[in-house]
């Protein structure tokens, strides 16, 4: 651990009732850095935040904020939320509706002389582009403007980290990737350590330094975007972040067998049954006749394709190894091949992820 | 790092951290404490019930308690069945039907909830006795000299379940008119395509759906017929109620009393156990989240004339009328109330219910928030316990409030004579604390469950951020919820105030000595008889009575779900 971490938690546990939310959950944030909780709904994320703030009681663990200890069930440590020094955003904003722009602001630097509580009120407004709404009530601004006031009143106070449960999931889909481009700048901008919790894998991939992926209380992955999209340790976190097609392989003689051909066995046992899988962009149709130098490929038949803008979507039809047929997904920038067309699926080997099957 | 050393910064040291371990919270201390203390006077009646019983007992079992029992069941049959046959067609034809002056009746059906019923007792009594109007114009008419011997006496059982009718049918009301209108105008119209008439979907499909909250109705306009002293009293009716007074203070028997009052609260237990069966049965009727206005079926001749009666004569008889003859004779005797007496009597009532609102409001928002921050299954019973005292009539509550009280006092008494040498007397018994205390118990519910329920639509967010932002539970509810929650808990303290003012039982057995509210006062007169001095300080409590009443049909009018009447966006 290092001292200069924003935030600490070490093996968190909790319960509620009999089931077990948050499991061994350690991680930590460094100064400066966003990091991202990123799992589907249920996950415990949102309950790892609530003990990160102390809204919820410890129950096992430890959380450390800037070295010192503020949650130790052992040591009876439990500071509460309003004196460790986080900021909190929510998918409801949850703006006070009884009290102005500025008010609302204002309410976390309450100790401050009159005078350097305006400027401060005034400052944050002007990073978030709201500072002509200073006197308006929460009720008579959008959904991205709430957003926006709501970041404001969690930084004004410049606390040691910041919380974000949801922050962009009230927004509607246009406006979430401005916002999300405006809180990212903005962060960077002061500097602020971050813990933002999503179930969304684009906004995790988008907005994280880092990242932790939690499915039933428990860190699957972590480490930085590309690692766990390219290096996912397991289908689960493979399939969380895109579509994964599937196909079967079999070890042979120190080779894996698979309809996309042979691949080296590496330290899988002999006869062991894997699960070869790629990214539907990581795959190139080629015509039927051609055939790349020795490149693993595979025949299959154009299904359908559909067209998304930035590029196509193919389905094609392939045989798996065992003879069943497959429906395979890949993504092409260019002119796709037309239904019913015989091609060559080819992808490279550094692309293809290699699972036990299970 | 170590906890050995700690980093300097914003956060708080070591020694101050080990000390902040708090369990259990001092809300759910306070919270406990609180229904403990709520919920004794009615634990103090059972405990008393329990005890041998007595000479007077046997004496009682033997000659009256049969009729209390028998005329307090037959108040509550007549109650139950007058308080539908008016309340529930009024319920309907202002909901679902067209016709003259619908729109002024569905909220002058609540007027009569204006005046609590021993009021109108009185003015009924002014008004058919042998000098009153009534039998005046007869013999003027009919030309028959002497009394009219025909004419039924007001003063009797009947005429206290007219009384009792005439001022809770509203209870039936209001419930079968919210029923009503949350019903989905698509299941009435379905209804009405596999050929039921609209009368035949009224008795097949709207009557079944709303009967669950007919029945709260029913039940909540019981307990109020049970909590009446002022009416039975006055017309000479012996009930459970009187019959408590008449044992305690007549017979000077507290146990016995207690045990009288121990019936009256089964009674009351029965009616809260069907209220609250039938709360969760309303569910039933949400079968549907669409809704479009209501499709009114126009009433014509005589069945419009017919509604118009239906609705016209409650309101005269409960409201108009009562408050013409008070009026009358407020107008003819100024001498009676314009006086500094009558100041003074309104000051009393004021103050009274002035600090009992503010007492109420506070323990429940005490009670609410301790059960929003810690809902523990402590809490809970807590909060549970302390909620149940709505209903227990004020008669039950004057004894059950003074027997405790009285024995603390003497412990006090006579610990400060052993220790200090001191006599200090009774502390409590007879003061305001002894009234107040009884109001608590009585009208906490009512608060209760308004603030619960506008605490519950601020989400727990709202308390986060307030936290995150450096408020500590009782700043955030200081600044934040009660802020929020300012409208409801203006309406909750006017209900609480409305119903101490009209108070008579409790306030009458537990008030200083020489202490006069206007309740008392008007009590006091009527009897001695002397109706039109009471006049002043009856309409007086009837006009603060309308207030409520105001409340309760603004609230209606925009209750329709789908509808967006008087609602902010």
């Amino acid at each position: 651990m290092q001292p200069q971490d924003a935030l600490v938690l070490e093996d968190l546990q909790h319960d509620y009732a009999n089931l077990r939310a948050v499991d061994g959950v350690s991680l930590s944030i460094k100064a400066g850095e966003v990091v991202c909780l990123v799992g589907p709904s249920g996950c415990g994320k949102s309950t790892v935040l609530r003990l990160a703030a102390g809204l919820e009681p410890l129950q096992k663990g430890r959380v450390v904020m800037r070295g010192s200890v503020v949650g130790d069930p052992e040591r009876r440590v439990r500071v509460p939320p309003e004196q460790r020094h986080i900021g909190l955003v929510f998918q409801d904003f949850a703006l006070f509706p009884h009290l102005t722009v500025g008010a609302n602001v204002a309410f976390g630097v309450s100790h401050l002389p009159a005078a350097a509580r305006m400027t401060r009120v005034q400052e944050t407004l002007r990073q978030v582009n709201m500072e002509t709404y200073v006197d308006a009530y929460p009720h008579a601004l959008s959904g991205g403007q709430q957003q926006r006031v709501a970041l404001a009143r969690a930084l004004a106070p410049e606390p040691s980290v910041l919380l974000l449960d949801e922050p962009f999931s009230g927004l509607d889909e246009r406006l979430r990737e401005q916002v999300r481009d405006d809180t990212l700048g903005l962060l960077r901008r002061n500097g602020t350590a971050a813990l933002l919790v999503t179930h969304d894998p684009e906004e995790a991939l988008f907005m994280a330094d880092r990242l932790y992926l939690m499915r039933q209380g428990r860190i699957v992955q972590s480490g930085p975007p590309q690692e766990l999209y390219f290096r996912p340790v397991d289908r689960f976190v493979a399939e969380f972040f895109s579509r994964v097609n599937e196909m079967q392989g079999v070890v042979r003689a120190g080779w894996i067998e698979s309809p996309l051909g042979r691949l080296p066995a590496g330290d899988w046992q002999e006869g062991a049954r894997v699960i070869i899988a790629f990214r539907p962009e990581a795959a190139a149709l080629l015509s039927a006749g051609a055939a790349e130098d020795g490149a693993q490929a595979l025949t299959a038949i154009v299904q359908d394709t559909h067209f998304l803008g930035t590029g196509w979507v193919v389905h094609v039809l392939a045989r798996d190894l065992d003879g069943a047929e497959v429906e395979l997904a890949v993504r092409l920038a260019g002119r796709p091949p037309q239904a019913g067309q015989s091609v060559r699926v080819q992808v490279p080997p550094e692309a293809l992820f290699l699972f036990a099957e299970t | 790092m170590t906890l050995t050393t700690p980093s300097p910064g914003a956060l708080p040291g070591r020694r101050d951290l080990l000390r902040r371990i708090a369990w259990p919270s001092r809300w759910t201390v306070t919270a406990i404490l609180l229904a403990a203390v709520i919920a004794a006077p009615v634990a103090a009646v059972l405990v008393n019930a329990l005890r041998p019983r007595t000479e007077v007992w046997q004496h009682l079992v033997d000659t009256v308690l049969q009729d209390y029992v028998v005329n307090s069941l037959l108040i509550m049959v007549g109650v139950a069945v007058g308080g539908l046959i008016v309340g529930v067609p009024a319920a309907w034809f202002t909901t679902l039907c067209r016709f003259p002056g619908r729109k002024f009746f569905s909220w002058a059906m609540l007027l009569p909830m204006a005046f609590p019923a021993y009021v109108i007792a009185y003015a009924y009594t002014g008004l058919l006795d042998y000098a009153g109007p009534v039998q005046t114009a007869l013999r003027d008419v009919l030309g028959v000299p002497g009394g009219l011997r025909w004419m039924p006496d007001i003063r009797s059982l009947p005429g206290a379940v007219l009384m009792l009718v005439l001022v809770l049918y509203p209870y039936v009301y209001l419930l079968a008119r919210a029923a009503f209108l949350e019903q989905s105008a698509c299941v009435l119209e379905v209804s009405r395509t596999l050929g039921c008439s609209p009368w035949k979907g009224f008795l097949r499909v709207a009557l079944p759906l709303a009967r669950p909250a007919i029945v709260a109705g029913v039940a909540l306009a019981l307990m109020e017929a049970l909590n009446d002293f002022g009416t039975v009293q006055y017309f000479g009716v012996n009930t459970l109620a009187t019959g408590i007074f008449r044992v305690w203070r007549g017979m000077g028997d507290a146990v016995a009393a207690s045990q009288i009052a121990a019936i009256l609260l089964l009674f009351v237990f029965a009616l809260l156990a069907l209220e609250r069966w039938s709360r969760g049965r309303r569910s039933y009727a949400h079968t549907t989240s669409r809704y479009r206005p209501l499709p009114r079926y126009r009433l014509k001749g005589w069945r419009a004339f017919g509604a118009v009666v239906g609705c016209a004569l409650p309101v005269t008889l409960g409201f108009a009328l009562p408050a013409l003859m008070l009026l009358h004779w407020a107008a003819s005797n100024p001498e009676y109330w314009a006086t500094r007496n009558f100041l003074w009597l309104l000051r009393n009532s004021f103050l009274l219910s002035g600090v009992g609102a503010a007492l109420v409001v506070g323990v429940a928002i005490l009670l609410a928030y301790a059960l929003r921050l810690h809902p523990t299954p402590a809490t809970r019973f807590a909060v549970r316990v302390a909620s149940a005292g709505y209903a227990v009539p004020g008669a039950v509550l004057a004894i059950g409030v003074l027997l405790p009280l009285a024995a603390f006092d003497h412990a006090i008494a006579n610990w400060a004579k052993q220790h200090l040498g001191l006599s200090v007397g009774l502390i409590f018994t007879g003061s305001l604390a002894a009234v107040l205390y009884a109001y608590l118990t009585r009208f906490l519910t009512i608060s209760f469950n308004a603030i619960e329920a506008s605490l519950g639509k601020i989400t727990h967010s709202m308390d986060f951020a307030a936290r995150s932002l450096g408020r500590s539970p009782g700043a955030t509810l200081l600044q934040v919820h009660l802020p929020i929650m300012r409208g409801t808990l203006l309406t909750a303290a006017i209900l609480v105030f409305v119903d101490v003012l009209k108070e008579l039982p409790a306030t009458l057995v537990l008030r200083p000595f020489n202490f006069d509210t206007l309740a008392t006062k008007t009590y006091d007169l009527a009897s001695d008889e002397r109706l039109a001095e009471a006049a002043g300080p009856a309409l007086a409590i009837g006009l603060v009575g309308i207030l409520p009443v105001y409340l309760l049909s603004r609230a209606i009018r925009g209750a329709r779900p789908g509808t967006r009447l008087g609602a902010k966006a």
